[in-house]
């Protein structure tokens, strides 16, 4: 016939059952299901998942959990922690008493305790090219320590001191010159070999609290003063370099490890500042959400959330580009923060208060600990993502917004709020009522007093 | 040469003088004296002691004089005495020059900034540095924020396989044997092409016809090129001739063919039939825009002052202002016919012209046109007096047909509702239509409104009329039955009167002034309420509200009112056949009856809809506002509906959907970025660069073969040149890709 005549346009259908497609590889692979996607089979598609959203939304809440454990030893209040930059789960921690323990994380046991200093220890900062730590402390001292042992045994004793003629509060280490920087009186920069700063900055007379040199723009440092003024200064000038002056003063300093011109402060006003260094008119963003001052600041190391320590007796975790908190961690028994630190593999926080103990916290709170295996993970992931997809409708929103809170932080934050508001009306009803046009100052530009 | 000690003082020139004079003074003592007071007076001052070594001719004992002291100070010696000195030598003729520069240049510099001054502008020196080598920055970090997916570390090192076409495209040959082939690959027409399927060679044969086929295609452009050719000689000989009546009777033909092609369309293609129709309504809508048959023209001014003595130019005149609202006619939409079974019940007075309370009181039916000339006439006053002294003369030169409707009113009114024969009188009367209606033409707004008023108690055939008259008769006997004939007329009339009157607003006729025609307008008297109910009427002409009102509510409570739901399925479970009627079984089996509809809270309530769906649990579930990154509800909302999970689409789509923003390695420290990162950027834009360019040279461009074969021989600089611009133009691409990047 004329369907075999090469001429022929006919098309015959063959039925074709390859076993490639509806029988698994092996005994452990899941079993294929042929599935048919056409919309039109699946009018239901958005509800469907609305509700999978919902489930989602929960199960999260059910699993967060971030609390992992406490590191209990110190016999007086904490003053500092340092994250060893080679090592995850060393942790060094000092104390009012001066002293310095060196902790490790995974197995949660003191490994060395020395008695580094007389009084406070103030700051620590590591050289990760002579993989050492420096201290400082109340007794005007800078200490240098190795840190190389896995047993500690290289805390016994320091490895260089230098006496300082003033008090210290704070120290940075540059990353990858011998050169730190110290804060107290004046900036000091300092020198590995040298017992005298290679170079003082001084500008106005109030000392400074907070200083930190930026890991990415290796020789630009920040500092925060007590004229609650935040100072820049560039390593190779001979004068500072930049002055701003906010409302009130700024606790603690920390630069963005991803982004160079990006740095954080904590002010006591209880909110925390983000700023572009190259524009210091007004902060890139206001993070509130404390009802107290905030104390500490540390970064994430991917540079895309921060976490703060508050005097409000939690700690809270930002998004850096977000002016609310994501999530709250508090207990009862933790008491005023005075430092918190990201770890350095980003899962996980730390938290010192004043009630000698340091807190181990999940940065995400309903993340799973575990191994997760493949299919859980695409799972999780898929969880995640209808999370995100609907996060905007009412009812998911408020459970995935919801969060419990210490009675003084609830009540606090309504106070706040009723002050906000009637400030708010306040300034409508001068408004209203006077005459002369008064000018309008976005809410950005109202922490900045001055730029010098 | 003898070492003295010079004082000079710095600002001073007085004290010089005083010194001078001191030294010439007789008596030693004084003179000594008066010098140590200078001196010490001088001590005040800012002296400045300087050492030199010159000659003098007398040597002072107290080795304190002034260089060329003694005779006057203009005897100092200058820079210029000096170089009058080594004018002689020219080697030195450059310092002469040297020193005239400083000497133009010279300007003393600026006294040091203070010290609070000077740090701030060096901060803010030192500032600006710190931001431009910060801002290097700029690109990765913005790049890092936007990114869809960032893996932690950041620096980790990239593993990839090289492709055998990555080889291939650096490939160059090198040794003598290598060009050799690549040479007899690149000119090759068996080669086959990257991405092509077949080669050329192959590719020629395909498309290559047999000599049967070509000699058929020959001669059917042969063919076809000689069938134009005579359609052009043929056009181009009709083209010539002038007579006029040939080409009236071509253009009939035409309009004839039109129409004759419209009905045989409108039976057999509807689609086509409407396209058809759509065209003509296109034509006709061009003709509204023209100043055709507006009686602009240059021949219909001519034709406007025969009109006065010629009864022809008036009849063609006419006849050309009547074909121009013929194409000008608004074309009522067939809807309206709807409106036809409406009893026009004239309703009660009141302000809502669709209420039809408007009915003008028939009494007056002159006052009532009048008034709406009048209203005109005061707006524009411009025109007034012009009018007013054309009327005059139009008096004197009163004409038949204005007599005629002058003196007998009434006479139109028996003449539009029973039929008049006489040939003369309907001329007559035709032409007092037309001559109205051009006279009226800048009123008709009036006219129009006037009768869109009563519009609303009457059939759509009587909406259409404008002319008074008809008017008058309809109300007079609006159920009376008009014979057929008077109908058609009525339609005639209803065709050249109903007219856009924007359109005729923005045309002042120029024939009017000239028309021989009367104007009347007496009537003076302005009923303040008429007018106000005729502007609303106005505002509301096209709209019949209250019908569009019901027919909402109908679809509203249809909508509202639940419905029996059928489930049968035809042929199932029965014969099949056509005309079968459902069985009783079936129907109370398969078809689920609705419950009564709920009652309506607007039931009785005529000019209400009520909406009873707002849900307001549905409400609380929904999102109020438009969340932040979205721009637009639409987007929004095809975000949301877009699935996510495996159950809808398939699981590799899920897997790239649900990918997490940040990855993470566990255990693995994450160190702040390095400048390696930017070096691995600018490298990666590098690679691209790299790629495109390979991507590029791989294209054959005629001007690269060219410089290939001569490489050996000479390149002629208009290939390179091109070449050139080509390079340049890849050069110039991937910068944007970074961008992106």
């Amino acid at each position: 016939m004329d369907i075999f005549s090469g001429e022929s346009k006919m098309k015959v259908k063959l039925l074709v059952r390859n076993p490639d497609d509806y029988l698994r590889e092996t005994k452990r692979d899941i079993h294929k299901l042929p599935r048919n996607y056409d919309p039109a089979l699946h009018p239901l598609e958005t509800p469907r998942e609305y509700t999978r959203a919902m489930n989602a939304v929960k199960l999260e809440r059910v699993f967060a959990l971030p609390f992992i454990g406490s590191l209990d030893g110190h016999r007086d209040g904490l003053t500092c922690l340092g994250k060893h930059p080679d090592h995850l789960s060393w942790l060094y921690s000092g104390a009012c008493d001066g002293e310095l323990k060196l902790w490790d994380v995974a197995k949660r046991k003191i490994v060395y305790t020395v008695q580094a200093h007389d009084g406070f220890i103030r700051a620590m900062a590591f050289s990760q090219e002579t993989s050492s730590l420096y201290t400082v402390g109340d007794d005007k001292l800078i200490k240098q320590w190795k840190a190389q042992e896995l047993d500690g045994s290289d805390l016994k004793a320091p490895i260089n001191t230098i006496v300082t003629r003033g008090m210290l509060t704070g120290i940075s280490h540059h990353r990858s010159k011998p050169v730190m920087a110290t804060c107290g009186e004046a900036c000091n920069l300092w020198e590995h070999s040298r017992a005298q700063p290679i170079k003082t900055f001084q500008w106005g007379v109030d000392s400074l609290q907070s200083i930190k040199f930026n890991q990415v723009e290796e020789n630009i440092i920040a500092a925060c003063g007590s004229d609650r003024s935040i100072i820049l200064y560039d390593m190779r000038e001979s004068v500072p370099v930049r002055k701003v002056v906010l409302k009130m003063r700024s606790n603690a300093l920390c630069w963005n490890p991803m982004e160079a011109f990006i740095f954080t402060v904590a002010n006591e006003d209880y909110n925390l500042y983000t700023f572009d260094m190259r524009n210091f008119a007004n902060p890139i963003n206001v993070h509130k959400d404390h009802v107290s001052a905030v104390i500490d600041i540390d970064y994430s190391p991917t540079g895309k959330e921060f976490v703060s320590a508050s005097y409000d007796k939690t700690i809270r975790l930002y998004n850096s580009r977000q002016a609310h908190s994501r999530d709250i961690y508090h207990t009862s028994r933790m008491q005023r923060l005075t430092c918190a630190a990201w770890s350095l593999d980003d899962r996980f926080v730390y938290s010192g208060s004043d009630e000698m103990n340091i807190r181990i916290w999940k940065a995400r709170a309903a993340e799973k600990l575990g191994v997760v295996k493949p299919r859980e993970k695409t799972a999780l992931r898929v969880n995640a993502k209808l999370v995100e997809k609907f996060a905007h409708h009412p009812a998911i929103k408020r459970i995935h917004r919801h969060r419990h809170v210490p009675s003084h932080v609830y009540n606090s934050r309504n106070e706040l709020r009723n002050s906000r508001i009637a400030a708010r009306r306040k300034e409508f009803n001068v408004r209203t009522h006077t005459k002369r046009q008064l000018p309008i100052i976005p809410e950005k530009a109202k922490v900045i007093v001055s730029e010098q | 040469m003898s070492k003295l000690k010079i004082l000079q003082p710095v600002e001073d020139k007085q004290e010089f003088l005083d010194i001078d004079e001191a030294a010439s003074d007789d008596g030693d003592e004084q003179k000594h004296e008066k010098l140590l007071n200078a001196i010490s007076k001088l001590g005040n001052k800012k002296m400045k002691i300087t050492q030199r070594t010159e000659p003098v001719s007398r040597i002072n004992e107290h080795a304190l004089v002034q260089v060329g002291s003694g005779k006057s100070k203009t005897n100092k010696i200058k820079v210029d005495d000096l170089l009058n000195v080594i004018a002689e030598k020219p080697r030195l003729g450059a310092l002469k020059k040297a020193v005239k520069q400083a000497k133009s240049k010279s300007s003393t510099l600026k006294a040091p900034l203070e010290k609070p001054q000077a740090l701030r502008v060096e901060r803010a020196a030192g500032y600006e540095k710190v931001k431009d080598e910060v801002s290097k920055w700029d690109d990765i970090v913005k790049g890092n924020r936007v990114a869809e997916q960032l893996i932690f570390p950041l620096d980790q090192p990239s593993i990839k396989m090289q492709s055998a076409s990555d080889f291939t495209a650096k490939f160059k040959p090198k040794t003598p044997l290598e060009q050799q082939i690549s040479e007899l690959l690149r000119c090759n027409r068996h080669v086959q092409a990257e991405n092509e399927e077949l080669t050329p060679a192959e590719k020629e044969a395909l498309t290559s016809m047999s000599l049967k086929e070509a000699l058929a295609r020959r001669r059917e452009l042969a063919k076809s090129r000689a069938l134009q050719s005579y359609q052009e000689a043929k056009a181009r000989r009709q083209n010539k001739i002038k007579s006029k009546t040939y080409h009236r009777l071509l253009k009939k033909e035409k309009m004839k063919n039109h129409v004759k092609e419209f009905d045989s369309l409108k039976e057999h293609d509807p689609q086509r039939a409407l396209e058809k129709l759509e065209q003509l309504d296109k034509k006709r809508i061009e003709e509204r825009m023209t100043l055709k048959h507006k009686g602009a023209g240059k021949w219909a001014k001519l034709q406007a002052i025969r009109s006065k003595y010629d009864q022809n130019a008036r009849e063609s005149l006419a006849d050309q202002l009547r074909l121009g609202k013929e194409v000008t006619r608004k074309i009522k939409k067939p809807d309206d016919e709807s409106e036809e079974d409406i009893p026009s019940v004239p309703l009660e007075k009141s302000d809502n012209p669709w209420l039809g309370g408007s009915l003008p009181d028939s009494s007056h039916p002159t006052t009532e046109v009048t008034s709406g000339y009048r209203k005109l006439w005061d707006n524009v006053n411009k025109g007034r007096e012009i009018k007013k002294k054309m009327n005059k003369e139009v008096k004197k030169t009163a004409s038949k047909p204005s007599k005629v409707k002058q003196s007998h009113p009434t006479d139109e009114k028996i003449y539009d509702s029973t039929k008049v024969d006489s040939a003369e009188n309907e001329s007559v009367a035709s032409e007092s239509y037309d001559v109205q209606e051009e006279f009226s033409e800048e009123l008709d707004e009036g006219l129009v409104r006037k009768s869109t008023m009563e519009d609303f108690q009457q059939t759509p055939e009587d909406v259409e009329m404008k002319q008074i008259t008809y008017k008058k008769t309809s109300k007079k006997q609006p159920t009376q039955k008009i014979d057929s004939q008077v109908a058609s007329v009525q339609a005639e009339t209803k065709i050249a009167t109903d007219i856009d009157p924007l359109k005729f607003i923005s045309m002042p006729d120029t024939v009017i002034i000239n028309s021989s025609v009367p104007v009347t307008e007496e009537g003076n008297e302005e009923d303040e309420d008429e007018q106000r109910r005729m502007t609303l009427a106005e505002a509301f002409a096209d709209d019949d509200v209250i019908e569009q009102f019901k027919e909402e509510k109908k679809q509203v409570i249809s909508a509202s009112t639940p419905k029996d739901i059928d489930l049968t399925l035809p042929g199932w479970g029965e014969w099949g056949g056509s005309g079968l009627k459902l069985s009783r079984r079936k129907k109370r089996q398969f078809i689920i009856k609705a419950p009564p509809a709920p009652k309506r809270r607007d039931d009785n309530q005529g000019n209400l809809i009520i909406n009873q769906d707002k849900n307001t649990n549905m409400r609380r579930q929904q999102v109020n506002d438009l969340p932040f990154p979205f721009r637009s509800a639409a987007s929004f909302e095809y975000k949301i509906r877009a699935p996510v999970t495996s159950t809808f689409i398939p699981e590799t789509a899920v897997r790239k959907l649900a990918a997490p923003k940040v990855l993470t390695k566990i255990g693995t420290i994450i160190a702040p970025m390095t400048d390696e990162v930017l070096i691995s950027a600018a490298k990666r834009n590098k690679e691209t660069q790299d790629k495109m360019e390979l991507e590029n040279r791989k294209k054959p461009t005629p001007g690269k073969y060219q410089k290939r074969k001569k490489s050996s021989l000479i390149t002629k600089p208009t290939k390179k040149s091109k070449i050139q611009k080509n390079q340049w133009q890849i050069t110039d691409t991937p910068a944007t890709n970074s961008l992106k990047k």
